[in-house]
């Protein structure tokens, strides 16, 4: 194989539909860059049991975007926390149907693609940012399990829950 | 019909975890109040750093709620002592303080000043509120030290999961938190001590006691302090982290690169930040540090990026990423790679 072609592999997703993509596009994926390396060069496709096609184009089309980013640097903890700001392409990238976005942070997790779940992650908490507990729950559609007394007696002692 | 699209339900703990650990405190606590699940998760996070919030909001409900879990025995010591009559209150029976892992013994001291002032200024006779009994001749200062007493034992008692402690002020502060808190110095890991006392380390903190340290931030305002780190540094066996400040940019820290480097080999992370080294290799003194991954001086004159650079991957194999007052040099994997075989 000559070195100037792009290598490929191919994907398939649990419903059975292959993607061909760069090597260099998948590692952006910790969990196939890892298994790439230990299975070395094979025709035959990964299937990836736990992402539909929907999604995994949706993954892919990051992928491929962030194709060239610098691996992530270990950050100083004190310097991530609570930083929940996203750039104009992710936020875009992210404008998605909530649904989508869950399943694109769950492929995310299962891939192991730690940027991707990143933002997913601050796209999620920039929604709940600034609700009350009612409209959290109607954001996402939660059923409130407290009986009146506990959730009266909850918020007493977590008074500060209050404050917005 | 109840609806079937319970969305959340599809995004796991860890994932929750990793959301809420994003939020602000007070967001966090309109998560808690969600539904059960989403409570389990959150106010484990919250009550983590309990006196964080009454820090940022200045309404310190983080002691009432803590108090109203108290046993009889200790609320009547509280009656004595301070005169204070605490609500008949329902209790929802959590045991917040079985959440404590890091506790900022400066945040703790003011929410509990400012919760006296609170009560103080409630009328008698209030159902909901405590209230002064009034009739004492304690003074505030007093009550407020017996109230953190009382709030020690408990947290100390309950809290068996506290790993993580800031002590900080003047003399006075840390020598009472260093006290306090003699009992459970072996179970902390992570320790940040803020020093703006012109006295020794060594009065008020016995090093031989902190023996599983993992993490310790210091910040410093006198040269004094600096043979005390020292002996404390040296006893310590696993540390992973240390950062080092001071707020007096003349200090010279050259005896604590030398006891980082006579203290085992476990330090990873190690940040400098406003000092002046006297020596300008600083690097042999701490080629010991063969597990050094990240090295930080910032702010720190009598070194210099461009004799240091070339030295970094020959003395330390672990070395990853270097800041030099600014400048930053990345040491790449091949390099640590062939070190490693050399």
């Amino acid at each position: 194989m000559s070195a100037s072609e792009a290598k490929k592999i191919t994907l398939k997703s649990c419903d059975d539909i292959e993607f061909k993509v760069d090597i260099r596009v998948a590692s952006r994926s910790i969990l196939l860059k890892n298994m790439i390396e230990d299975v070395g060069e094979t025709d035959q496709s990964i299937p990836l049991p736990n992402v539909n096609e929907r999604v995994l184009k949706k993954v892919l089309e990051w992928c491929e975007h962030h194709k060239d980013d610098p691996q992530p640097a270990i950050e100083d903890s004190d310097t991530r926390r609570r930083n929940t700001e996203i750039d104009d392409w992710n936020k875009k990238f992210l404008e998605v149907e909530q649904d989508m976005l869950f399943e694109i942070i769950l492929a995310a997790n299962y891939l192991d693609i730690k940027q991707l779940l990143d933002i997913g992650c601050k796209t999620v908490a920039n929604m709940i940012k600034g609700k009350t507990p009612e409209q959290i729950r109607e954001t996402f559609n939660i059923q409130n399990d407290f009986t009146p007394e506990e959730e009266e007696q909850i918020r007493k002692e977590n008074e500060w829950a209050e404050d917005r | 019909m109840e609806l079937s699209t319970h969305i959340y339900v599809s995004l796991p703990v860890e994932i929750l975890q990793l959301i809420f650990d994003l939020l602000p405190l007070n967001h966090l606590a309109s998560c808690a109040l969600v539904n059960r699940e989403w409570f389990r998760i959150a106010s484990a996070m919250v009550w983590q750093r309990p006196f964080e919030f009454d820090y940022i909001h200045q309404k310190c409900c983080t002691v009432k709620t803590y108090l109203l879990s108290f046993t009889n025995e200790q609320e009547n010591e509280l009656l004595v002592t301070c005169r204070i009559k605490l609500p008949a209150s329902k209790f929802s029976g959590i045991r917040y303080p079985l959440y404590l892992k890091h506790l900022d013994v400066g945040a703790m001291v003011t929410s509990i000043r400012k919760w006296l002032e609170w009560v103080r200024n409630t009328p008698k006779g209030s159902e909901s509120r405590p209230f002064y009994l009034g009739g004492s001749e304690m003074d505030d200062a007093y009550r407020a030290v017996t109230v953190m007493r009382l709030l020690c034992k408990m947290l100390i008692g309950l809290g068996v999961s506290l790993s993580g402690l800031k002590i900080g002020g003047t003399q006075d502060d840390i020598t009472m938190s260093a006290y306090e808190f003699y009992a459970v110095t072996a179970h902390i890991q992570d320790l940040v001590v803020e020093c703006n006392s012109e006295v020794g380390w060594h009065h008020f903190i016995e090093y031989k006691y902190w023996r599983n340290l993992r993490s310790l931030k210091v910040t410093i305002s006198s040269q004094e302090h600096i043979e005390d780190i020292a002996k404390f540094l040296i006893a310590q066996r696993s540390l992973e982290t240390f950062k080092f400040t001071s707020s007096n940019i003349s200090i010279d820290p050259q005896r604590i690169l030398r006891a980082l480097d006579r203290q085992g080999n476990s330090l990873r992370y190690l940040t400098i930040k406003n000092a002046s080294l006297s020596k300008c290799m600083p690097l042999y003194t701490i080629a010991g540090l063969k597990r050094l991954q990240c090295l930080r001086f910032e702010n720190v004159s009598g070194i210099n990026a461009t004799i240091i650079r070339p030295l970094l991957n020959a003395k330390f194999p672990c070395m990853k990423r270097v800041w030099i007052n600014g400048d930053e040099t990345v040491c790449s994997e091949a390099h640590i790679w062939a070190q490693s075989f050399k």
